[in-house]
């Protein structure tokens, strides 16, 4: 048994934390214990990393911001990034899957991600980005630089999972100003230990980072999301649970290529518990949907049924950068990326917001 | 008889077709009588591509412009057209004169133009324009017009020979023909674009014209002459498509999007100003002004560069002493001279038509009323291939001009 967890564990899994805010929030995943992957917490603030509870803690752009911070400036962000690259190749190798988890809108979390997840992609791994979006209160400024910086971002990685900081609040209902904040980590952290504890475990019907990454090679949007149901009808509410996940909306599921639902319970889990489980989240979906389906046993469970559901390859949905109110405000939006295969600069039948604005490689 | 000189016009365009009659008013007024536009219908890129609907296109033209008891069958038409099928090769010829002391005759211009003009071209190209740019007599080069000059050997010219696919003007002709308009005299567009929108003194001090339709002509003219023309196969269509793409809207919304609120980024003032947007198959309802420039800008910004390249290319990047003038339909965009300032490092301005009503004042009109020009000042028989001169030839004009039944009057 230990030897086939070892084997199992042989995936190797690096959670990289950006800027402060996605330092807080794999801070909060490691409170939490996820287990079996590696930590990083990558900042340009000499002070926010010494808070943080990373065990590898990399500071970047020493010499350029001196340690104090890219002063919100993402171009310092992303200097910083480029200063340090040596330093990122070394720690970005030898991982399979890689979780980038930043909060968008600020200096270092928007400049430094894209050439991040560009480094990891290089060094094999597959990609997932965990990014969100600044509170609209924020202002507007910093949702442009949130939209900038995941333009730059979808062209180096697999999948992503973009969270608007406003619907999590929206979904808690009103907290205080430094819950709202636990909220937004609270349900990423969910998110990924769910992946993270699917991969690892072996189960009855197992799911294993195959299929994982067979599922993630649906790249767009993703949604990654866990439910937990109790007692009487518990596997109908452990399914609407996840499918109500403040990270997935109903319209969003029902247009994924590609859905993995997992169910874990006790011993006592019936079949019938389980079919309703995935009749449940199936319903949700369309007919061509492909559906990858794991089942397993914890005993840790105790009278609990476990549904974690990665859904991959939804349509972007425009209004998630609408801006609340129906207006585009920038034109990133309206700027679908192919997927591989370059723009033929001088072709003049594409248009030439699409061929002549991309400062990117 | 007292009755002024009048015209017909119809202007074979990329996006449009429009047609006018018209006659001078007074010297360098034209005053339009009928007038209309339409969609081209039958024709693609300038070229007739389906006969039947070509056909009706130009009868509802003629539909439009036929007011006012204006019989457009009988007057003589210009048809201004432009397309890549027309191009233009350098000519020079020279001819030895026989009595050196004489001043130099008519006949003997018209003999080295001929001699300009017999270019040996492919079987399936037909000259249309020899454009004179210059004569020489013996070495002093420059000479604008050589008649009655005296004491010298040599008459040399040098012109553009403009020449096009016979197929194509074959099938205007045929058009025209089944129309029942007679007489009728094709007009390389280039040679008409300046007339309203340029001084005569800027056309000698160097100017190029960008004329951004459906497609965009850059027209380079200096010595008082054309000396280049070119066409660029993009214009107005692609920042609508670009639009639509964009918007996710359709076809007539994107043009109307375009005219009423298309702009350059420095343009728009209000970083705010929301433009509402009919419904579509998406979800949004309006977008930023600002965006919709960015769009146009970028476009432009293309079809700029590329008209610079033009320029550059032939040589011309530091000899239009008079700037550069933006016209056809997306001149009218707001902020384009500014931005064209920006990227062809000289003046720009946008023109309007001069010497017409009001209402014809419109940078996307300045081909159609530059062609009335052309008819109306007489231009045509300077640019004219000159007709062979024998015996044979001069009896067959004679009886075409008596029964009315080739191309020329």
């Amino acid at each position: 048994m230990i030897e086939f967890v070892s084997e199992k564990n042989a995936i190797k899994i690096g959670i990289f934390g950006v800027g402060g805010g996605g330092g807080n929030i794999i801070n909060h995943m490691i409170e939490t214990e996820i287990k079996g992957v590696d930590f990083y917490s990558i900042n340009t603030d000499r002070q926010a990393l010494s808070l943080s509870l990373a065990p590898n803690k990399i500071q970047i752009g020493v010499s350029l911001t001196g340690g104090f911070g890219s002063g919100d400036d993402p171009e310092i962000g992303r200097k910083a990034g480029e200063e340090s690259q040596e330093k990122l190749r070394e720690i970005a190798t030898g991982y399979d899957l890689a979780f980038l988890i930043a909060c968008l809108g600020g200096g270092t979390g928007s400049g430094a991600s894209p050439l991040i997840a560009k480094i990891l992609k290089q060094s094999g791994a597959l990609v997932a980005a965990i990014v969100t979006k600044p509170f609209h209160f924020e202002g507007e400024i910093k949702l442009h630089r949130a939209l900038r910086s995941l333009q730059e971002l979808r062209n180096h990685i697999d999948t992503r999972m973009v969270i608007a900081n406003d619907k999590i609040v929206e979904y808690y209902g009103s907290k205080f100003y430094g819950e709202a904040f636990r909220c937004v980590d609270a349900t990423i952290t969910e998110a990924v230990k769910g992946v993270v504890d699917l991969i690892h475990t072996p189960q009855t019907i197992n799911i294993d980072f195959a299929d994982f990454r067979q599922v993630m090679s649906e790249r767009g949007l993703s949604l990654m999301s866990v439910g937990i149901g109790m007692g009487q009808g518990r596997a109908k509410e452990a399914a609407v649970q996840a499918l109500a996940s403040p990270l997935l909306d109903s319209g969003n599921v029902a247009g994924a290529k590609k859905i993995l639902i997992n169910v874990t319970g006790d011993e006592k889990m019936t079949m019938k518990e389980v079919e309703t489980v995935c009749t449940t989240i199936t319903e949700k979906v369309n007919k061509k949907t492909l559906i990858r389906f794991g089942c397993g046993k914890d005993k840790n469970l105790r009278d609990r049924i476990k549904v974690t559901i990665v859904a991959t390859g939804m349509e972007e949905k425009l209004e998630d950068y609408l801006d609340f109110d129906g207006i585009i405000k920038d034109l990133e939006t309206v700027m679908p990326v192919r997927r591989g295969g370059k723009i033929d600069k001088n072709n003049i039948n594409i248009p030439a917001f699409l061929r002549l604005r991309q400062e990117i490689d | 008889m007292a009755r002024p000189n009048r015209i017909g016009v119809i202007d074979i365009g990329f996006t449009k077709i429009a047609g006018l009659a018209a006659e001078e008013e007074s010297p360098g007024k034209i005053k339009v009588i009928g007038f209309g536009q339409v969609f081209p219908e039958g024709f693609k890129n300038g070229i007739v591509v389906n006969l039947e609907r070509a056909l009706s296109t130009l009868r509802s033209l003629l539909e439009k412009i036929e007011i006012n008891d204006i019989r457009f069958k009988k007057l003589l038409v210009y048809v201004g057209i432009n397309g890549n099928y027309i191009r233009y090769i350098k000519s020079e010829a020279n001819i030895k004169r026989k009595k050196p002391q004489e001043q130099v005759s008519e006949k003997e211009i018209r003999q080295v133009k001929r001699e300009a003009q017999s270019v040996r071209l492919p079987p399936e190209e037909k000259p249309l324009h020899l454009v004179p740019l210059s004569y020489t007599l013996d070495d002093t080069q420059g000479i604008q017009t050589p008649l009655d000059f005296t004491n010298c050997h040599k008459l040399a010219i040098k012109a553009l020979l403009v020449h096009c696919r016979s197929m194509v003007l074959a099938n205007l002709n045929q058009l025209l023909d089944r129309l029942e308009i007679r007489r009728r005299r094709f007009v390389y567009q280039p040679l008409a674009l300046p007339l309203t929108i340029t001084e005569p003194e800027e056309k000698e001090n160097g100017i190029g014209i960008i004329d951004i339709g459906g497609w965009t002509t850059v027209g380079i003219y200096k010595d008082g002459e054309l000396q280049h023309a070119g066409l660029l196969e993009i214009g107005s269509e692609e920042i609508t498509n670009d639009l639509i793409y964009g918007l996710r809207v359709k076809k007539d919304t994107a043009i109307a999007v375009k005219e009423k609120y298309g702009a350059t980024k420095s343009y728009v003032a209000d970083k705010d100003e929301v433009i509402p947007l009919p419904e579509t198959a998406s979800e949004e309802k309006g977008i930023l002004r600002r965006i919709i420039a960015e769009i146009t800008e970028i476009r432009l910004e293309e079809i700029l560069l590329k008209g610079r390249n033009e320029i550059d290319t032939q040589g011309y990047s530091h000899a239009l002493l008079s700037g550069v003038v933006l016209t056809g339909g997306t001149a009218k965009i707001p902020g384009v001279a500014a931005l064209a300032t920006h990227i062809l490092g000289m003046p720009v301005r946008v023109a309007t038509p001069d010497g017409v009503a009001e209402n014809f004042k419109d940078p996307q009109l300045a081909t159609l009323l530059g062609l009335a020009k052309f008819g109306l000042s007489g231009l045509y028989k300077k640019y004219a291939l000159i007709e062979d001169d024998d015996l044979f030839s001069r009896f067959r004009r004679f009886f075409k001009k008596i029964f009315r039944l080739g191309e020329e009057e």
